[in-house]
């Protein structure tokens, strides 16, 4: 899927006003915070695992940009129905994605509408807030 | 003083600007990003580089570099009297009594922590107070909080207006028996206000107090004059008046800063070393340990002499312009918020639009070519005041025009649709 700046503005404007998960959950398994200082940004991150491992629901509250919550909203679609160490890789994988060489097509692919976030690759201090919420997940402890 | 035209009513636009000659002085105002035309308005974090800046340092480099200070050949000689020149270029410019009260420094910063270190340590001691304002930049509190826990001074903090004006009455009640100095910014960074700072220098002199004068976001907007000012020392930028990164300057009155111990040991400082033991050299060169930023010197005269051909009446009229255009097209923008609404600014403005992050705000214009500053600015203790995390900044030079405005307002328009609509 090309990634037009039109699109990737679409995608994240979608998610910052309609954010999905937003809320923390009230009887969850794990928990975790982490903020960045220099912008004021904040996220809180709580997640329900099933007696399976795997992350039934997700809930977060932030404070912060648009990129920050779009990518709140983006993550939590993604990790539903992954065990917390899967969801982990996966954080893992977006910093590379955000932080490393020039992504290839099928890797940009890979991450569906979440590469839309790939529109701030080249901006250091936007990486910072879309990747909080994913540092947030690999600092995510049982309750 | 620059005339409040703020408040003016009509804004016709000046006749016989030279901006488009101005410009055209300017090589990166001719680029383009993301497929736009450059609209530079992040002048309060770093101005832009005149050709006359760039070709100086690139002859500097071609034909005149050397080691200064210690050649017996020709081309030291040449490179000393280049960097001498240039300091004393800078002294005229800033109307020093003598070249030797200018020290070359990295920066507005490094020069603050030479006087904290060196003044501070050699005059301040537990229990000494000095008075800071709460506008001021990280690099005028953190080098004081470094001497509160190496010292146990205390910091005085004076208060604002909502405004963004400092409230002067409470400023100087805050001068107490203890109260040994005074640091605060010529102008804000932020907000944009100008202090009223011969009137505050001479309120503090009066009690007996020397103080530091930060001209890191005025010296490109006024002309400073460290003797009628009567500032003890001033310290600025080389990179924010149109000269290079990595050079700057402390000025101070020759007895008071003859009298300061050394900030940095090594070369250059020194009159004769010996581990018996070592003795310093007068000034300026006590002060400016190792091979310093010749380059940078050099290229600093020549940013100086630049402004001063363009002329400061212009170049206040012309920013001034841009100020009163900019704070009127913005404040009709739905939502937004002027932070700073001093009378007497520098041509800047703070703001937030209500429901947008700033960093969204400053991405989204960057997609339009147009570059700010958005965040903190490095005065977090200035948002806590007014309950933010920061906000975006658009900060101008005399080369930045109304159409630059307009594209900025109509940026704004778009990106307020875009989130809110």
């Amino acid at each position: 899927m090309p990634l037009t700046p039109e699109l990737y503005q679409e995608i994240l404007l979608d998610h910052s006003k309609r954010p999905r998960a937003q809320g923390l959950l009230s009887a969850p398994t794990h928990r975790a915070e982490a903020k960045n200082p220099e912008a004021g940004d904040e996220v809180r991150l709580t997640l329900a695992a099933g007696v399976d491992g795997k992350i039934a629901v997700v809930g977060w509250e932030a404070a912060g940009s648009a990129v920050l919550r779009a990518s709140c909203s983006l993550m939590s679609e993604r990790i539903a129905g992954l065990t917390v160490s899967e969801a982990q890789a996966l954080a893992g994988r977006f910093r590379e994605f955000l932080t490393g060489a020039e992504p290839a097509a099928n890797e940009v692919d890979f991450w569906e509408d979440l590469a839309a976030l790939g529109g701030i690759r080249h901006l250091p201090p936007r990486v910072k807030c879309a990747m909080l919420p994913w540092r947030a997940l690999l600092a995510v402890g049982p309750v | 003083m620059i005339p409040n035209k703020q408040a003016g009513a009509a804004l016709e636009e000046r006749p016989g600007a030279d901006v488009e000659a101005w410009r055209k002085d300017f090589p990166v105002l001719g680029r383009t990003i993301n497929g736009k035309p450059l609209v530079y308005l992040d002048n309060g974090a770093s101005a832009q580089k005149p050709r006359a800046v760039i070709e100086r340092i690139e002859r500097y480099y071609s034909t005149e570099h050397a080691n200064i200070h210690r050649g017996v050949h020709h081309l030291s000689q040449e490179a000393t009297a280049a960097y001498e020149a240039a300091r004393e270029t800078v002294a005229r410019y800033f109307n020093a009594a003598e070249a030797r009260e200018c020290v070359f420094t990295r920066g507005a910063t490094e020069a603050i922590n030479l006087v904290a270190s060196s003044w501070g340590g050699a005059n301040l001691t537990a229990g000494d107070e000095m008075l800071l304002t709460v506008m001021e930049h990280h690099a005028n509190i953190v080098p004081w909080q470094m001497l509160e826990s190496r010292l146990g001074i205390k910091l005085v903090v004076a208060p604002i207006s909502d405004a963004g004006e400092l409230l002067v009455d409470e400023w100087e009640k805050l001068i107490g028996p203890r109260t040994k100095l005074a640091a605060f910014c010529h102008a804000s960074n932020s907000l944009g206000t100008l202090n009223p700072a011969r009137e505050l220098i001479a309120k503090a002199h009066a009690h007996g107090i020397p103080v530091l004068l930060d001209g890191a976001q005025s010296a490109a907007h006024l002309k400073i004059d460290v003797r009628e000012l009567d500032c003890d020392w001033f310290v600025c930028s080389g990179h924010k008046i149109f000269g290079p990164t990595g050079i700057g300057v402390l000025y101070g009155k020759a007895d008071l800063l003859g009298a300061m111990p050394p900030y940095q040991g090594g070369g250059d400082m020194i009159d004769r070393v010996s581990f018996a033991g070592t003795t310093y050299r007068g000034l300026p060169e006590r002060f400016e340990a190792g091979t310093p930023n010749i380059a940078g010197a050099v290229g600093l005269a020549a940013a100086l002499d630049y402004l001063d051909g363009i002329g400061h009446d212009a170049i206040a009229a012309q920013e001034q312009d841009l100020l009163a255009y900019a704070t009127e097209q913005l404040s009709q923008i739905e939502g937004l918020t002027i932070y700073g609404r001093a009378p007497n600014k520098v041509a800047l403005v703070s703001f937030m639009i209500e429901g947008i992050h700033p960093n969204d705000i400053g991405t989204m214009l960057d997609a339009d070519g147009i570059a700010v500053r958005t965040g903190h600015h490095c005065t977090m203790p200035l948002w806590e005041r007014f309950g933010l995390t920061g906000t975006v900044r658009a900060s101008f030079a005399f080369y930045n025009t109304r159409a630059e405005v307009d594209a900025l307002v109509a940026s704004l328009k778009k990106i307020r649709r875009l989130f809110l609509g």
